[in-house]
């Protein structure tokens, strides 16, 4: 056991800080998270042209497909370290960790030759189109629609909660091709200016526009929009399952710059009174990070569901810190909390977007726990 | 960055979870209870003996193995599996562990290697308020008498196996500020009172002074202490992630084949969120744990928030553990015959002991809040 950063994770630290301090920030480029505001998308490309450029984009892409095949450790570090600075990790998470890894794998030759690069340089940015206002927890039973046109297919349906759809370029659509279930599903990669797509932003409860919803009207689908198999588009989505994870470092940052600014204010580290709750919080935070630490340095693929307890922990902390201020300012958090009171709302959608905090509980439960299913 | 274990620290893991699967049985521990000195001696000296774990942490030069927090961390989950009736936190653990951290070379010399042999249970005696369990300004007094004699007076509370100790060593004020004592607890002037436990396999007693003749230790007793009690919270910490373990568990089992309207309980969501939050407040206890262990060998300022977190964190996990395990087995669990009520026992009285909650946090928070 060695809890420190080895020499060659420390070099790998310190190229990449060392590039951030000479390459072109955009300027007004902020660190939006795993996916950009319709003001930032613009910026979003630049800054992946310029991590392109510099050799990192695409961290977790083997280098055969253009990408910088880091280990998982590696990746960490690059997720903490961006937040550390303030950067965004690439253009959206979408892009890098769903589309990029579902073509590299499961793609033609054509299509990997088509669709990777743009990915790394910023042209191209994509959207999921998986759930649909029928289809949530319960993604198998989606009603998208893909009628056999001659050799191609006609898609019908609506898609929600598909981030940056209203400015993406290509959307990675979930849709039925055959019988119910998740054996009747199949993956497309679908260029958002088809005609009959028409996207638009969805306004969140504190006003932010970062999802939207997607309607399909007979588009048309070409032979070489499939990704994989016909009907085997379950296998492509489940296949990027828990990526996501990989860039919960910079969440850990953000979490902990949060308690740090809150740290400030005497009231929060009273240790007769809310320093205990602050200090715990600290504490958790903390060993999110080491158990993140602690699951990718064991010999446990990333899709792995014990996994599952980063993304709970993690949308937990996320709910509590701002709750914290709230006990600690009282009153005031109400009339003039402007940065906490907006990370109490968008908590909200942590533990409910990406699988639900139940949906994890049913994951641990059942595949790592080995309960028996609930009768479906 | 490695979480790895070596292959060494798997092999004594292994080796006591095999002798304890054996041995501590819950008959056992039972008849165990029934006897004079409350704990499986028969079982200690087998541990002690074949394994050399009352020697763990013993330098090798006292015949003990040398070995490190974190292997006591490992060693510690598998008698938390179990609810060891033992003195080994008592003494292989807090007692070794303070007299290795004292500049007394001849009490090294004295005790250390009968310790590491098996042959004495030593105590510590430092506690004394129920709000200040490190006791860094005891009130108990050490008076140097004209006739060159150190005498005690004071009473020390919640201290483990001090009735079938052979030696206690003990936190007072001397005129020097506060220093360690060694005690012959036969001596003139040494009351020890048994207490009513709420959970019987540990041995806990209050200790009255009174003009007791003892023997000062050289060096810094405070700084002793201090070393040999996060190295304690890291023992207690890792038996409570184990007796978590073992909790979830039963649960589990028990929830596969316990059917109720047609079908196992364990398929019912309700019981499935206790599970997975069982779980994971484990997991997280464990990480806790580890790092707590490591930062101990290896980078004291880390150490300084991790182990007090690491004992929040694992008591929080065991006491949730122990408490859902009983609520998923329902009336069954609720019984004398059935072994869940020695986990939750266990798991509520480690809670508080050697530090509430509350206190670990307030260390962890002159960490994190410097002002």
């Amino acid at each position: 056991m060695d809890l420190t950063l080895s020499d060659a994770e420390k070099a790998f630290r310190d190229e990449l800080v060392a590039w951030t301090k000479k390459a072109t920030v955009p300027e007004g480029l902020v660190d939006y998270g795993s996916m950009p505001t319709t003001e930032q998308q613009g910026l979003a490309r630049h800054w992946q042209r310029e991590l392109f450029d510099g050799g990192w984009a695409g961290m977790s892409w083997p280098a055969e497909f253009g990408g910088r095949g880091a280990s998982l450790v590696e990746q960490a570090i690059y997720a903490e370290e961006m937040a550390r600075l303030g950067l965004p990790r690439g253009s959206n998470i979408t892009s890098l960790e769903l589309a990029g890894p579902m073509i590299y794998q499961f793609g033609t030759d054509e299509q990997k030759k088509n669709l990777l690069e743009p990915i790394l340089t910023g042209e191209h940015i994509w959207v999921q189109m998986f759930s649909e206002p029928g289809a949530g927890s319960d993604l198998a039973g989606l009603s998208t629609k893909a009628v056999s046109d001659g050799d191609g297919w006609r898609v019908s349906g609506q898609k929600i909660w598909s981030s940056g759809g209203h400015y993406a370029d290509y959307g990675l659509l979930l849709a039925r091709t055959g019988g119910p279930g998740y054996k009747g599903i199949s993956c497309f990669l679908m260029p958002m200016d088809r005609e009959g797509v028409k996207a638009s932003p969805i306004e969140q409860l504190n006003h932010e526009k970062k999802f939207s919803e997607i309607f399909m009207d007979e588009v048309r689908l070409e032979p070489e929009d499939l990704l994989g198999e016909l009907n085997g588009g379950w296998e492509v989505a489940m296949s990027t399952l828990g990526r996501e994870r990989l860039t919960l470092g910079s969440h850990v940052v953000t979490q902990r710059n949060a308690l740090d600014e809150l740290g400030a204010q005497e009231r929060a580290v009273d240790p007769q009174g809310h320093g205990v709750r602050f200090a715990e919080l600290y504490s958790r935070v903390d060993l999110l990070r080491l158990t993140w630490f602690r699951l990718l340095t064991s010999d446990m693929p990333i899709s792995d569901p014990r996994a599952s307890i980063l993304k709970m922990v993690a949308s937990e902390l996320d709910r509590q810190i701002p709750l914290l201020s709230q006990s600690v300012r009282g009153p005031e958090f109400v009339t003039d909390d402007p940065v906490f009171s907006d990370d109490l709302l968008v908590s909200l959608q942590r533990t409910i977007a990406g699988g639900t905090t139940e949906i994890q509980k049913n994951i641990i439960a059942e595949r790592v726990l080995g309960l028996p299913r609930e009768g479906r | 960055m490695d979480f790895d274990l070596s292959t060494e620290q798997r092999d004594i893991a292994a080796a006591v979870r095999d002798l304890l699967t054996e041995l501590a049985t819950d008959q056992a521990r039972r008849a165990a209870l029934e006897t004079p000195e409350e704990y499986d001696t028969a079982l200690w000296g087998r541990l002690a003996g074949e394994l050399g774990l009352a020697g763990l942490i013993v330098p090798e030069e006292f015949g003990g193995l040398g070995l490190g927090a974190l292997d006591l961390a490992l060693v510690s989950q598998e008698f938390g599996r179990e609810v060891v009736p033992s003195p080994f936190l008592a003494t292989a653990v807090y007692a070794a562990a303070l007299l290795s951290n004292t500049a007394d070379s001849a009490a090294h010399e004295r005790w250390l290697p009968r310790i590491a042999a098996g042959e004495v249970i030593a105590a510590v005696a430092v506690q004394e308020s129920a709000t200040d369990y490190r006791c860094t300004s005891p009130e108990t007094t050490a008076v140097a008498g004209a006739d060159g004699l150190v005498r005690l007076t004071g009473t020390k509370r919640f201290v483990f196996d001090a009735v079938a100790a052979d030696v206690i060593f003990v936190l007072a004020a001397g005129v020097e500020g506060p220093a360690l004592f060694e005690l012959d607890p036969s001596a003139h002037g040494v009351i020890i009172d048994a207490d009513t436990s709420l959970d019987p396999t540990l041995r806990i007693a209050t200790i009255t002074l009174k003009d007791a003749v003892a023997v000062p230790l050289e060096g810094d007793g405070v700084t002793a202490v201090g070393r040999a009690l996060d190295l304690v919270l890291i023992a207690q910490a890792a038996e409570s992630v184990g007796g978590a373990d073992r909790c979830l568990e039963m649960s589990v089992e028990y929830a596969k084949s316990r059917e109720q309207f047609g079908r196992p309980i364990g398929s019912f969501q309700a019981i499935k969120h206790k599970a997975a939050d069982v779980y994971i407040a484990t997991e997280l206890a464990r990480t806790a744990v580890y790092q707590a262990a490591w930062s101990y060998d290896q980078d004291p300022e880390q150490a300084e928030r991790a182990i007090p977190a690491a004992a929040a964190e694992a008591k929080k996990a065991y006491a949730l553990a122990a408490s859902e395990n009983i609520q998923i087995h329902g009336g069954i669990g609720f019984t004398w015959e059935h072994n869940a009520h020695w986990y939750y026992k266990r798991a509520r009285s480690y809670e508080v002991l050697h530090g509430t909650i509350d206190e670990h946090y307030r260390r962890v928070l002159t960490q994190v809040a410097p002002h």
